[in-house]
């Protein structure tokens, strides 16, 4: 019962968190403390829950507190690639806005690049 | 069949419960998806007796396990010493506040709503100075 955290920046400001594993009461403070640490230019993060096997509220927490920081930065956290049972449990305590979720990187990366080029148009 | 487990209340007993509810659900016969929900409410429901049970003992004390399978169901038995704490009012109060933004909600209001979403029948009892949670998976 481990998680590993893969990181990947793709910008000067978006990094991708790609966790595989479980993340539980045990493994959430590991994620919790590499957020907090993160240098405060990126402003968007990528959660790819394709591995993440197990999930509880305790890691739930760690989302909503990384959407905190991400939106006082005005930036924003989504997630790609959920299994079908992570998504159970996202639904179950309404913890994500249906927005933050993408069904592929691809679809993912539309978005992003649809908000990079409306925020250079204003 | 009665499988049985004491552990102290403690976050590195977490493991060891998955373990045995793995073992217990694996006995009874449960598919993925259920071992699956029956784990993580198991989790949210012991990760709730380790944070606050046993506050005013200085966070010392035990969390029994007592699982029982017959032919239609899983019974799961969960007992702490500690405060009273009854999940069903729980859910209750957290029903309320479900459209709050998460970051707003109360710490521990999440886990409630995963576990009784993870089994058929929940029921609390205090007896004695004993809060006994059961749970309840019918085996299909």
């Amino acid at each position: 019962m481990k998680l590993k955290i893969q990181t990947k920046f793709t910008g000067l400001t978006t990094m991708y968190l790609i966790l595989d594993g479980e993340l539980d009461t045990n493994t959430a403070s590991d994620l919790d403390q590499l957020i907090i640490k993160l240098d405060n230019r990126i402003t968007n993060l990528v959660f790819d829950l394709q591995k993440l096997n197990f999930i509880s509220s305790a890691g739930l927490r760690i989302f909503a507190k990384a959407r905190k920081i991400m939106k006082s930065r005005q930036g924003q956290i989504c997630f790609i690639n959920l299994t079908p049972q992570v998504k159970k449990v996202f639904n179950i305590v309404k913890a994500v806005p249906i927005s933050e979720v993408f069904q592929s990187t691809e679809e993912l990366d539309a978005y992003l690049m649809k908000m990079q080029n409306k925020n250079i148009d204003h | 069949m009665i499988e049985k487990l004491t552990v102290s209340a403690t976050i590195n007993s977490l493991k060891i419960i998955t373990e045995y509810i793995v073992k217990v659900a694996n006995l009874g016969g449960l598919d993925k998806k259920a071992t699956y929900k029956l784990r993580l409410a198991t989790d949210e429901l012991a990760t709730n007796i380790i944070n606050y049970a046993y506050t005013e003992n200085n966070g010392v004390g035990d969390i029994l396990f007592e699982s029982e399978i017959s032919d239609e169901v899983i019974m799961i038995k969960i007992k702490d010493l500690g405060i009273p704490f009854d999940p069903t009012t729980k859910l209750e109060t957290e029903l309320k506040t479900i459209n709050i933004p998460i970051e707003e909600r109360k710490i521990g209001g999440l886990g409630i709503f995963l576990v009784f979403d993870g089994v058929d029948q929940f029921f609390y009892e205090r007896i004695d100075n004993e809060n006994i949670s059961t749970l309840i998976i019918y085996r299909k």
